[in-house]
């Protein structure tokens, strides 16, 4: 489990460092104020927020996937794409629940918000809490080169 | 000689009627309540709509109308209703079907102002004629009703829902916003201050 545990915290840390820049990137990629629309439809934010959130979201998602793939401080960064995707997650539910047809918002516009998409949500979230709680205490050390080479 | 000549005649016989259809007021206002704003319009909103759908009428009164006013009429986009009634919905279908036919007689936009305002009352009694006739005057009504019987009024309808079937639409309200054939969508009622913002960006200075 000891030589196991640094692997399974890299493998998270890529998986979800992916998922991070991607997101970041479809966001990025297309006029901010389209993405505004997408959370406009939440329909849970006044519009000075959603102002701020269409902003500085999409740059939060590429700073945590940069952090969480350079493996700096993966405690603290880990937590914090908890808490962010716990609040995504959270929302999610909370509108599909009261059946709202709307975006998801995830990876820019254009995707429902659905059964599949609370699922794939729901299993990052899932992944993000595993690899705060792995990456938790002062013991958790990066993993070496012959760690890094067995694992790839 | 003579053919080129001739076929030089109707090329520019055909670009003069192209002309006079682009500047006619039937092409500025698209001939319809349905489509509002000229067909050349820069940017042209799609949006897919159902008459018993809580989030449209939301749509519908604090959005589109403010658009309506300050984008469509004034020849800035062109606003295009779809109808989209959902299955969930028992009287959306005759709601779409009584609007269309009120399009048929130039009332689209206020039946479809009377079916959102008083939504609660029909889509719980279902007495969604009575919510039509309300704004029509008899003789209106009753050609209303009779249109709504017309299977070409129903294909009208048909034909949104079987394009709103292609472009995978799921639920009701979704935009589709497009420029320079390039188009993306939102779902869910949006409001207007955020959308004006983006309709800014994509008219340009």
């Amino acid at each position: 489990m000891a030589r196991l545990k640094p692997r399974i915290i890299l493998l998270l840390r890529c998986l979800l460092g992916a998922v991070f820049l991607y997101a970041a990137y479809t966001k990025l990629s297309q006029s901010w104020l389209l993405f505004a629309l997408s959370i406009d439809s939440y329909q849970l934010l006044p519009e000075w927020a959603v102002l701020v959130f269409a902003r500085t979201l999409p740059w939060t998602e590429l700073a945590l996937g940069v952090l969480l793939l350079s493996g700096w401080k993966t405690r603290y960064v880990s937590i914090g794409a908890t808490a962010i995707l716990a609040l995504f997650f959270s929302v999610m539910v909370y509108q599909y629940a009261g059946g709202t047809g709307i975006d998801c918002g995830c990876f820019g516009v254009g995707e429902a918000l659905s059964a599949k998409t609370l699922a794939r949500d729901g299993a990052l979230l899932a992944a993000a809490c595993l690899l705060a709680w792995l990456a938790r205490g002062k013991g958790h050390a990066p993993l070496s080169d012959a760690d890094l080479i067995g694992t790839l | 000689m003579v053919k080129h000549a001739r076929s030089a005649r109707f090329a520019l016989a055909g670009l003069a009627l192209a002309f006079i259809f682009i500047s006619s007021p039937l092409a500025q206002s698209g001939g319809s309540g349905r489509a509002v704003g000229p067909i050349t319009a820069k940017v042209t909103m799609d949006v897919y709509s159902d008459f018993q759908c809580p989030h449209c009428k939301i749509l519908a009164e604090q959005t589109l109308n403010r658009v309506m006013e300050d984008y469509a009429l004034k020849g800035r986009i062109r606003l295009v209703h779809h109808d989209f009634p959902l299955p969930m919905h028992p009287y959306a279908r005759q709601a779409a079907l009584l609007a269309a036919a009120a399009d048929k007689i130039g009332k689209f936009h206020q039946v479809s102002e009377a079916l959102f305002k008083q939504q609660d009352a029909w889509a719980a009694s279902g007495k969604v004629d009575e919510v039509v006739d309300s704004v029509l005057t008899p003789a209106e009504a009753k050609q209303v009703r009779q249109l709504a019987k017309d299977p070409a009024v129903a294909a009208v309808v048909q034909r949104d829902v079987d394009l709103g079937t292609r472009l995978n639409i799921t639920s009701t309200p979704t935009i589709i916003l497009t420029k320079d054939l390039k188009s993306n969508r939102v779902a869910g009622s949006v409001s207007y201050p955020i959308l004006k913002r983006y309709l800014d960006q994509l008219l340009g200075p």
